[in-house]
This record gives structure tokens, sequence and C-alpha cells, in this order.
């Protein structure tokens, strides 16, 4: 093939260590692979008649390199897609939290909220309050909306959340609303599943896994915490049906040793999809570092473990692991991400906001979880009732402005920049500062396995590449 | 044991040395020192590491040095870029 | 001579009739503040084609000189497109509507007369030449759309190079309100030395490239389109990757199997790719669009000489009045379903078929 010129475009690289190769991304978030270090020094340097024409090709299709006389094309074709994603990562929260009681009658070891005992008084959000939360939802722009009741335990205050789905109808007729209730289902009822059912809200439900695993995590003195666990949510898919509900797992040192028999517990209920989640640095898990903490390679050895698990059985039947489509859809799907915890710059008031039984306004769930411990009165974005501009707030602001991962040291050479985000209140728990240092972050490490992982199987095992574009096609 | 490790600093610019020691911290301690014309660079490992540290060490040496040349190449697009993306934003606002 | 399945063309009974357009008896309230074109009743039309060629509300032009009338626009078609001018930039090797330089307004004026005069219910197709070479008729014929509440949803076909004049974008989209339109662009090659080899023009590429990002800066969506030839089908993997990759609102991805029609027909044999040899081309970019959410669709391909996987995205395409079956398909089970072959491609043309059992 003729050696035309051509101009090498900006680019991101990462060794892979497993294959000694090399992964390119760009701003566009494009992705390709080079063999070796000589391939990658031939691109940097323009030795075109080096390599081979449909390496020339591929990252000419990719916009890693140009024809002579069209870059100034290309760079704005890079730029545009930079700007769409940074445009819809700018924008107004669609995700609003709101915590009506922080009690709980479970003792799990993990709590990440900090929860207080059933009886405790004070931990409860007044009525009176939904009138202005419901103003403050209702003034921003999203015409598509997601709000969560989370806790304590959300079901402990059934009318509250009545109530406050009620009057949405009216406050909020213009948008479009979707009801998530995370819950350990244990207060349900009939009534209150008919009203659910009328009213088309979900529910989302810690399954930890078997059940001397479950209670094991998830104890509770006064009741046996998987049977009713279980018993509801098969409630819950006979009288509403499956979509009703998603279940999510915390996963502990003592989960480590149970991948097969978590996975065989969400099989046996029925569900199609499992949320696999690490602890975060948050609630007692922030108290407890040293005895419940483990290092992000070892979460990623069951991680791994697990997900391998879970494509296989995808021969037969139907099963999706969350975490992974989640990374998954940053990849392939820029312009359609929801996931607000893994953004540049950062969700933080930006893409949720969230309403404490306090009366507090946080700009994420981590925020009010640290605020909890650490009592940061610089976390507290405005308080409910009162007449505040959130985008004026200093710390928001300052947070928000060090969350734009293409600035930030560490980040701003990584190859994953174009599907990655900033996750500041995790190092603020665990560093101290919004930023953190890289090298020493559990969720930079992680999120960095997961991604070799991801793009490893995707580019070297056909069978597992037709099992993402399945569940990509959602 | 330790081991040193001396560069010339006509071979490798401070960002790349800087970098390269920001994410070998990930595993090891070290000590940057210098002279006139050359990089010090001492990591603290146990006789069993010391390859590893060593390989480790020239990998992200050698990955970084690779990025200081395409940043050079294509400083210039690179601003024009975010620049567009800049310029596309505002007037998506306006 | 091979038959089409639709007739567009059959003799009429009225030989007073002056040449023109005209709306077929129609029941719509006549009260509507339009430039009406005149009414023409059924007994003027050839009885036994009253139903399946013409219905009540279509659009025709009568020649008196052939008594011939002909559907410009009709309910009965799969695909209603209305061509604007034959004027272009691009002269594309396989152009299968040649251009001609010269003035043409009066195909646009009658194009806006037929869309006025028209209860469009599906999208109708707007095409050349390019529409938008004489940009004052373009946005003339949408400001006139407009300014009599007319609804039509319209797709148009354009090679999108003067798309590149953001100004002209920002026109467009004053006139476009609340319409649906979207945009089917052609690209054929990752690269310009590729794409504009094919649309035979310097610059091609460049301007393409910029009115497609320009279209989604006004949040349009655009249908790209592919025509595999002997050039570019080792390259349909760079080609799709480079869509993907390279934009955030290109919606669809049609590939369009060569027509041996205008200038395709010269070059035919030296352009044309057999469905069989492109098959595992097809095949290795049906995964690629899965996986990025593009939606796919494969245009005037026989479902018989497709591999199996690909027959999912076969749209049973061709504008009917060009569309024929040949002989071989009259036992086929999948006829019903099927493209089958444009009325051009008979002859030497034409590949073997294998019908289904």
């Amino acid at each position: 093939m003729q050696t035309a010129e051509f101009v090498t475009l900006p680019f991101f690289f990462r060794h892979l260590d497993n294959r000694n190769s090399y992964i390119l991304t760009n701003q566009a978030g494009a992705f390709t692979f080079l063999e070796n270090a000589n391939v990658l020094k031939n691109v940097i340097h323009g030795n075109w008649s080096s390599l081979s024409s449909n390496t020339l090709d591929e990252l000419l299709a990719k916009n890693f390199i140009s024809e002579a006389n069209e870059f100034d094309a290309r760079k704005i074709l890079i730029g545009s897609r930079f700007a769409s994603v940074l445009k819809n990562n700018i924008t107004e929260p669609s995700l609003f939290i709101v915590i009506p009681t922080l009690r709980c009658h479970h003792d799990c070891h993990y709590c990440q909220v900090s929860r207080v005992p059933i009886n405790k008084k004070g931990f409860d959000l007044s009525r009176s309050n939904i009138t202005h939360i419901l103003g403050i939802i209702g003034s921003t722009k999203s015409s598509s909306i997601k709000i969560e009741f989370q806790g304590g335990e959300p079901l402990l205050s059934k009318e509250f959340i009545q109530n406050f789905v009620q009057e949405s109808k009216r406050r909020l007729s213009e948008k479009e609303v979707s009801f998530v209730i995370c819950t350990s289902l244990t207060d349900i009822n009939d009534s209150f599943l008919s009203w659910a059912k009328v009213n088309d809200i979900t529910f989302s439900v810690s399954l930890d896994g078997h059940e001397m695993l479950h209670n094991l995590n998830r104890p509770s003195s006064l009741f046996n915490t998987y049977k009713i666990a279980t018993r509801n949510i098969q409630t819950l898919f006979d009288s509403i049906g499956k979509d009703s509900v998603s279940c999510l797992t915390t996963i502990t040192k003592d989960s480590f040793s149970y991948v097969d028999e978590i996975i065989k517990t969400y099989i046996d209920m029925g569900l199609n999809s499992i949320f696999l989640r690490p602890l975060s640095p948050f609630g007692f898990s922030y108290l407890k570092m040293d005895s419940l903490s483990y290092t992000a390679y070892e979460y990623f050895e069951f991680y791994k473990h697990a997900l391998d698990k879970i494509i296989a059985l995808n021969e037969n039947l139907y099963f999706v692991e969350e975490t992974a489509l989640i990374h998954l859809n940053k990849i392939f799907r820029p312009f359609h991400s929801g996931y607000v915890d893994l953004r540049s710059p950062a969700g933080y008031a930006l893409g949720a906001l969230v309403f404490n039984y306090d009366g507090n306004i946080f700009g994420s769930d981590e925020a009010r979880m640290l605020y909890r411990i650490t009592h940061n009165e610089e976390l507290v974005i405005g308080k409910i009732g009162a007449d505040e501009s959130f985008f004026n707030h200093e710390t928001t602001h300052k947070l928000l402005s060090d969350s734009f991962i293409s600035c930030t040291p560490g980040c701003d050479d990584c190859a994953y920049q174009p599907y990655c985000g900033a996750d500041p209140l995790h190092h603020l728990s665990t560093q101290g500062d919004h930023v953190g240092n890289k090298a020493n972050s559990f969720f930079c490490k992680l999120e960095t396995l997961i991604y070799d992982h991801l793009f490893d199987l995707y580019n070297n095992d056909t069978r597992t590449r037709e099992v993402f574009d399945k569940w990509l096609s959602r | 044991m330790d081991v040193s490790i001396e560069l010339e600093k006509s071979s490798y610019p401070e960002q790349t040395v800087r970098k390269s020691l920001y994410w070998l911290s990930e595993d090891y301690q070290w000590q940057l020192n210098e002279t006139e014309n050359h990089w010090l660079i001492t990591i603290f490992v146990s006789q069993e590491s010391l390859e590893k540290a060593t390989s480790r060490f020239h990998q992200l040496l050698n990955d970084f040095l690779l990025r200081h040349q395409l940043d050079i190449k294509t400083q210039f697009l690179r601003e024009k870029i975010i620049f567009s993306a800049l310029e596309k934003i505002a007037n998506a606002n306006s | 001579m091979v038959e089409p399945l639709r007739k567009r063309t059959f003799s009429a009974n009225n030989e007073s009739l002056l040449t023109g357009m005209y709306v077929v008896e129609s029941s719509n309230a006549k009260d509507l503040v339009i430039p009406h074109l005149p009414v023409i009743d059924k007994a003027s039309i050839n009885n036994g084609l009253w139903s399946s060629g013409v219905t009540s509300g279509d659009v025709v032009y009568y020649n008196q000189s052939t008594n011939r009338m002909r559907t410009i626009l009709t309910s009965n078609s799969n695909e209603n497109t209305l061509l604007v001018t034959e004027q272009c930039e691009n002269r594309c090797l396989f152009c299968s509507q040649p251009p001609n330089e010269r003035d043409d307004i009066e195909l646009y004026k009658n194009a806006t007369l037929a869309l006025l005069n028209f209860n469009a219910e599906s999208v109708i197709g707007i095409t050349g030449g390019e529409p938008t070479t004489n940009k004052k008729a373009f946005l003339t014929l949408l400001h006139q759309l407009d300014y009599f509440n007319n609804k039509t949803k319209l797709h148009i076909l354009s090679h999108g190079r003067n798309l590149s004049d953001i100004n002209f974008v920002e026109d467009i989209q004053k006139c476009i309100g609340s319409r649906e339109i979207s945009w089917g662009i052609p690209l054929y090659g990752h690269k310009s030395s590729l794409h504009n080899r094919l649309v035979n023009a310097q610059k091609a590429f460049d301007e393409t490239l910029q009115g497609i990002v320009n279209l989604s800066a006004f949040g349009q969506v655009v249908e790209a389109r592919i025509v595999p030839v002997t050039h570019n089908i080792h390259h349909l993997i760079n080609i799709i990757n480079f869509l993907v990759n390279s934009f955030q609102n290109i919606k669809q991805i049609s590939i369009m199997n060569l027509e041996p029609i205008g200038w395709a027909k010269k070059n035919y044999l030296e352009l044309f790719v057999p469905v069989g040899k492109q098959n595992v081309y097809l095949n290795e970019v049906i995964n690629i669009c899965l996986a990025y959410g593009v939606s796919i669709q494969l245009y005037n391909y026989p479902l018989c000489l497709l591999n199996d996987n690909l027959r999912a995205f076969s749209v049973r395409s061709i504008s009917d009045w060009k569309n024929y079956y040949p002989s071989g398909c009259n036992q086929c089970a999948r006829q019903q379903v099927c493209g089958g072959f444009f009325t051009s491609s008979t002859g030497k043309y034409l590949e073997d078929v294998e019908p289904f059992q």
C-alpha cells in the first residue's frame, strides 16, 4: 500500500500487562489495541511505512490518525463528541433521594448510613417538608426524573412516602417520574403492596447471598432477615411482577468465599440481574476500616470470579451483572449513561440531590453518609424550607471544579479517562481531599482493574462479547 | 536493600520522572534527588522485589516518555479540540 | 419488459385534460387555505387501475401528449419521494440520478404544491440531485409548508456539504419549528482519499462531516447511507467504526445495495460486488452496530442471497414502482417479505436466485 502522509491525533494509551499490548483511547471515546510497544512507537513517531495498512485504516477509522488534508475535520469530530458528553454531565439533577427516617431494625455490620434503632426519636423527616421538597424538585429542568426513598428503613415511614407520591402527582405532573423504594421489605403489608402496584413503585432490595451469608452480613435481633427478604421478594413478584424488584449485594470479606452461593440464590429467586458492590468508606465501614476492609485487588479477585461465572451462565439464560453493564454503557453508550456516580465532572449536586431526615440538603448520598460521621458543615448544600441557590455554594463549586478528571493529576494521562469519573466523596473520606492520590486509591485501582478486564474480555473472547452485546441492548 | 537509578536529564524531562514515581508509589517507597545533569532515584525494596521494582519503574518511565513525545507532537491539536469543545458548549447554552 | 409491483404510470380516460398536476377526487375539506391543485375525478382514470394505483387524495401528473398519468404522491405507496432538483455538487461514480446544471426551480415549485395538496400521514422523502444546492429554494419550501400549516414529516436525502455553513443550518432550524425532520446522508469512506474518490469531488469529506456535526448542534438526527462497491467493500468495517465513533446524532446506518441505473449502469461491472461476496463484510459490522446501539438496515438485498443471520436486518424496501421478482421467485416461500430486485436489474445485472422452500 502506498505510504500517504498521516498526522498523529491526540490520544491516551495504557499498557495491558497480561497481554503485553496497548489500549489506545481518545477524547471522542474511541478505543483500539496495538500489539506491542514498537507499534505504539511507530504510531507516535509517525513511522507510517512500518505499519500495516490494516492498522493504519483502523487508526483512521477511529480518529487516532488523520490523512494530511483532513485533520481539521477530525479535530471537530473529536471536540464535538467530547463536548456532548461534557454537556450531558453539566446538567440539572435527575435523581432525587429522599430519606424519611434513619431508624432501622437491622443490625448490618457495614451499615453505610450509620442507622439508629427503631425507637429513637428525632431521626424522622416531618411530612410538612414535602411541599418544599417538591418545590425544589419541580423547579429543576430535567423532564424525566427518579425519586428514591432511602433510610434507615423507609418503610417505617409509609405514610410519609404515600403522601409524598400523592402530592408529587399534582406538583410534578409535567415530568416523567419513577419512584423507587430502597428497603429490606420487612415492613411491607398487603395494603401498601396494592398501593405500590397502582402507583408503579419499584423496589431495590439488598440480598447479600444465601441464608448463612445474608444473615451474617445483615443480622437483626428481631427476625431472620434472609427468610423475610426472600419471602417478601416472592410476594412482590406474585402480586406486582418480576420487574418491580431489583436486588443488590454488598460484598464483605465473608462474601468472598461464596461466589457460587450468591449467584445461585439470585437465580433460584428468579431474578435476572445482580448488582455486585464493594463496601464504600462511609458509615460503620468507615469506623471499622481495619476489620471490614479489603484491598481493591482482593475485591477484584472475587468480582472477576463472579463475573466469569455469570457470563458462562448467559449461555442458557439472561442474567446481567449491573456493575459490568454500567461500565459497558460508559464505553458503548456514552450519551445515554444515566449512572451519576462515575462522571466527570462528578454527579454531586449536578446529577443528584439528597433531602435528608434532618432537614439538610446534600449533593450526593455519600455526602450525607460522611456528614453523619464527620459533621462537616461544608457538605450541607442547603436546608429544606430555606431559600437558597445551590449552585453558588462555595463547597459545591470547589468540589465540582476539582472533579474534571481531564485536569486532575493521575487521571489526566489515563486511558480510561473518557469512560471513568470522579469520586470526590470517596477521596474526602479516605484521604482527606477531593482529588486524592490515585496511586493509593481503592476507587482508582478498582475502576482500572474493571476496565482492564472488560476490554480484555471484549477484545479476546467472542462468546463474552456476544453476552455483553446482549446486555447492552436491554 | 535499595536500588539506585541514574537518569540523564537530557533524556528524561522532570514531568516524565515525577509521573512515573507518582505511580510507583502504589507499591514502593522512593526518593528523588538530582545533580546538575542527572536524576537520582532510590527505590526502597527487599532483595526479592528488586528486579520487579526496577522493571516496573522502567515500564512506567518508558510509557511516560512516549506520552511526553506524543504530547509535544499533538499539543497544538489538543488545544484546538478542547477549545472547539468548550465553544460548542458555550454556544449551546446561549 | 419486466412488470413492477405497482404501476406509477397508466393511461387516462379524459382527453380534454390539460397537462399538469391534479389532485384525485378528495374528500378533504376545501376550505383549507392553500394554493389548490385542480381536482380530477375517478372517471378520468382507467377503471381497472383505480384502487391499486390511485386513491382519492393522491397527487398525479397528466401529460396530454402521451395521454399518460403518473402518481406523484400516493397513499398506496410504501415510499413517497419528491425530486426537487437535478443540481448537485458531487459526481458520485454510481449516481442514480445524474446531475444537470440547468435552472430547474419549477421542480421545487411543483414539489411544494404537491406537498401542500397531499394529506401526508407518513414520511415524505425529499431528493435530487442535491436539495440544498439552491439554499434559498430549500428554505422556501420549508417556509411555505410552515406558512400553510402543513405538518408533513420529511426525510431529506442530502450529501450534507452545504450544511457545513452553520448559518444555513441555523436558517433551516428556524423554518422547521415542530416539524419532524431527518436527514439521509451518504458516507462512502472513513478517509477523504476514499470518500472523495467515490463522490468524485474534493473537499466533500470534510464538508459532509462538518455538516453532520452542525446538524447535531441543533439536535437533528441523521441516517448514514453507504453503498458498497468494489472500492470500499473491504473497508466496510472501517466506515462503520468511523460512524459510531465520530458522531453523536447518527441513529441509523443504511447499507444500500447498488442499483444499476444512471452512472452506475455504465460502470456496473467494475463497481458491483455480488451479495455472496458482501456477506462476510456485512457480518463483521452487525455486531458493532448492536454494541453501540445504532440501528442497521440492509436495503435492496434479496433475502435468498444474504447470510441467514443478516436477513433480519433486510428491509423490504425497493420502491414498489421499480420493484419486481424474476420468474425464479415464483415458487419462493418468502416472496411476500423479500424486497426482490430493481426493474433495472435485468439481463447481465441480475443475480441468480435461490428460492426458499
